[in-house]
């Protein structure tokens, strides 16, 4: 029998559930009213400037100021707490057992907070209009500036999601969680406004260049999926190898990356834009858990001839996560190439960089042997790293100098200097000494993975269960 | 033959140094109602949680339905339903609106989902209240309309964790009512709880665990006799004792246990209830004023007491 569907049927239950929710709340009820006060406001300033016969510069400042601030913090800022707030009710485990994936869960939140954005910027554009009516208002370049905005609103939203699925599971431990939340966002913040800084978004504003239609047509996207694709990962089971889907992710920057070098778009922004997603994919890799689940094996074994060839790659746990990263680490360092033929440069800096995220990683294992779970550990080790070779460089003329010919044992030094003056051969053997401990420290229980990993897929071979039963998704019979 | 629906195997679960389950197996059948009991801590919750997928074990395996968990936790998940101790309550949300949203997500479509949400809500009695927000139900309603949710995709296995706990004895009837009828309709159910008379009622097998390990598994009925060879009755008499122990003696494989003070207890050695039919007959047509007779029954709290006891002296009794 043919099943009666309503319209909402054709949208994602939790896009429904979310707007329900969302469009009921007082937070943007209220953010709703305020906005349509704070744009009233501004035309009546408007009108004033026109009458008293001065210029509308100042009121369009005032205008842009806060319809950026509405769509780049205010409304992005609602998905800080979505998926958090769920696995603090205790309702996020009740969604993930129905049919709904990790991914259709933070995609509907994503498209649900997309829409309440679309709604309030629908609301904002009769005030758009009337500015054009008040004069000295390019509409072509004022509507560019409107869709970058609401772009880059979109992507801050995924940001938010994203970071609001490093939740602890556990009440004790949700502070400290919160905490690296919201300094891991910082510091990605950060990077991305220093690249957008570079395209001349917030210089020359109404300005459109090039550089920021290749980031919003190309990068964004990618840049979207990956961001929700890392929130399905925290909330998803281990069985659906989300560390596979990152992966893929990340090759596809390195993709994007090598087509963009192919044109004459500025190099420095690509890389850019293809190096603060890839720090965050390898430190996701080489800090992971390491899962054997045999279904996964299973999956990679029964993909197509260029999964198989490359599964090591895609297993999760941080021993594959580091074949992973050194890797496409190789393939960017080639990218690069073409742009940084220094040779000498070049391999001091790929040693660096092996050097100084693989070392807490060396560290971590060393120490701490039969820790299951090394994120956290890996993170405390390389803030303190850093924060350690930061204030030994700015101090160095403080600092007696024997220890000073020491500090570039520590890789991220010998990063943080290269690229000022270049390394001289001598400093290099340093970073390059304990890369090359690290990687014999690492190299045996990566071996010891894969041999464990073997063992799972002969055992698979052997009883030759490689078909996989297709899931049930039909609808259930009630 | 039923066959198991549940297979637990050498299941353990560390969090850091605290083992909080220890090697477990046993097997659940098709349509049992078990009632899984321990103390606080005990790991019932963390079993439970690996059972419906939300966790994963340190080694060893669960089946349900013959699906591995951790190696297929999206075809186990459709079969079974799950109702944690503490059910999330989403703040502006109407109960139909939270009922709605779980159909949707389970795959219910068009009149398909309306006929299937009114049909949860006559069973679990919320159709009165479907337009009150779900973050102002009292704990019975809310415990009404987690279960609600849980039975929406209409699970084969139902694992309920602690669902009476907090509510009033009446909201505890109700409650235990809708289970009772669920059992009938032949579900297999997995329940803990505390209220361990309540579970007597429900339950066809008792599963103890102390410490993250199995202590016992046996039927119910069993658990309620202390002695598997024989029957306690308490017998009534309007004459008082007179006749009693003099009726005990005349008759083999019956001997008095204890006086009351109008009548007393008797032991009936057989496990078969046509003996104990006979017996009681036979006692009643050799003339004694019978009032009343009733088995009685061990205390399920002193035998999980016992068990207990035993367990920590090393002695299990698991009887798969």
């Amino acid at each position: 029998m043919k099943i009666q569907k309503d319209k909402s049927d054709y949208l994602s239950p939790v896009l429904v559930k979310e707007l329900r929710q969302g469009l009921r709340s007082k937070v943007f009820t209220g953010w709703f009213l305020l906005t349509q006060i704070l744009m009233i406001g501004t035309v009546i300033m408007g009108l004033i400037a026109v009458n008293a016969g001065k210029s509308t510069e100042g009121y369009n400042g005032l205008f842009w100021s806060m319809v950026g601030l509405l769509l780049l913090f205010v409304l992005p800022g609602r998905g800080i707490h979505s998926i958090s707030r769920e696995v603090e009710q205790n309702t996020m485990e009740l969604v993930m057992l129905t049919r709904l994936t990790a991914w259709r869960i933070v995609f509907g939140k994503w498209l649900s907070y997309g829409s309440q954005i679309l709604l309030l910027f629908s609301s904002i554009l009769p005030y758009f209009i009337l500015r054009y009516y008040l004069g000295g208002i390019n509409l072509l370049a004022d509507f560019k500036i409107f869709a970058i905005l609401l772009i880059l609103s979109m992507l801050f939203t995924s940001m938010a999601i994203a970071q609001s699925a490093y939740v602890s599971k556990t009440k004790s431990k949700r502070s400290s969680s919160r905490v690296s939340q919201v300094v891991g966002s910082i510091i990605f913040f950060y990077f991305l406004m220093m690249i957008l800084g570079q395209m001349r978004i917030f210089r020359r504003m109404p300005k459109v260049d090039s550089d920021l239609i290749l980031f919003l047509m190309i990068f964004c996207p990618l840049l979207i999926v990956f961001m929700l694709t890392i929130g399905a990962s925290k909330i998803a089971p281990h069985a659906e190898n989300y560390s596979a889907r990152k992966r893929w992710i990340g090759f596809a920057f390195l993709l994007v990356c090598a087509l963009l070098f192919l044109t004459d778009l500025e190099k420095n922004i690509v890389l850019g834009c293809t190096v603060v997603p890839m720090l965050i994919i390898w430190v996701e890799a080489i800090t992971e858990d390491i899962k054997m689940i045999p279904s996964i094996s299973q999956n990679l074994l029964t993909g197509n001839r260029l999964i198989k060839r490359l599964r090591f790659l895609f297993y999760p746990g941080w021993c594959s996560g580091l074949l992973y990263f050194v890797t496409t680490l190789i393939i960017l360092q080639a990218l690069t190439g073409m742009k940084y033929p220094d040779s000498e440069n070049m391999l001091a800096h790929f040693v660096a960089i092996i050097g100084t995220i693989i070392m807490p990683l060396a560290l971590v294992t060393l120490c701490f042997p039969s820790k299951k779970s090394i994120y956290k550990f890996y993170w405390i080790i390389q803030v303190c790293v850093l924060i350690l070779v930061v204030i030994l460089l700015a101090a160095k003329d403080e600092v007696d100098s024997k220890i000073m010919d020491y500090i570039y044992l520590l890789p991220s030094a010998a990063l943080f200097t290269w690229e000022k003056r270049g390394m001289v051969i001598p400093e290099m053997t340093m970073p390059l000494s304990t890369t090359i401990i690290c990687i014999l420290i690492l190299a045996p229980k990566v071996k010891k993975n894969i041999q464990k990993i073997r063992e799972i897929e002969l055992n698979l071979e052997q009883n030759k269960i490689l078909t996989p039963e297709p899931l049930n998704l039909e609808p259930p019979n009630p | 033959m039923s066959t198991p629906v549940i297979e637990v195997n050498n299941l353990s679960r560390s969090f850091g140094d605290v083992h909080a389950v220890r090697n477990v197996s046993f097997e659940i059948l098709s349509g049992q109602v078990v009632g899984f009991i321990g103390a606080n801590g005990a790991g019932k919750t963390t079993i439970m949680r690996m059972m419906v997928t939300l966790d994963q074990p340190d080694s060893g395996s669960i089946r349900i339905n013959g699906v591995d968990v951790v190696n297929h936790p999206n075809k186990v998940r459709p079969t079974i339903g799950w109702m944690p101790d503490a059910y999330g309550k989403y703040d502006m949300m109407t109960v139909f609106e939270y009922l709605d949203f779980y159909a949707r997500a389970f795959g219910y479509q068009g009149d398909d989902r309306q006929s299937r949400i009114q049909e949860i809500m006559e069973f679990t009695d919320l159709s009165s209240i479907e337009t009150r927000y779900v973050d102002q139900l009292s704990k019975g309603m809310g415990q009404r309309l987690c279960l609600g949710r849980t039975l929406l995709h209409d699970p084969d296995v139902l694992v309920l964790d602690e669902p009476a706990a907090g509510l009033d004895p009446k909201a505890r009837i109700e409650l235990r009512n809708l289970i009772i009828l669920l059992a009938k309709e032949g579900k297999t159910i997995f329940i803990s709880s505390h209220i361990l008379s309540e579970l007597s009622e429900m339950c066809d097998t008792m599963l103890f665990i102390d410490n993250g390990k199995i202590v016992h598994h046996g039927s119910s009925e069993k658990l309620k006799r202390k002695d598997d060879s024989k029957h306690i009755i308490n017998v009534r008499l309007a004459s008082g004792l007179d006749g009693l122990s003099e009726w005990v003696s005349m008759n083999p494989g019956v001997s008095l246990v204890n006086e009351t003070k109008d009548g007393g207890h008797i032991a009936i050695e057989s496990d078969e209830h046509e003996f104990i039919a006979a017996t009681l007959k036979r006692m009643v047509n050799d003339g004694l004023q019978v009032i009343e007779f009733h088995f009685v029954e061990h205390k399920l709290e002193d035998a999980f007491v016992d068990i207990i006891r035993k367990a920590e002296n090393g002695n299990m009794g698991i009887e798969n």
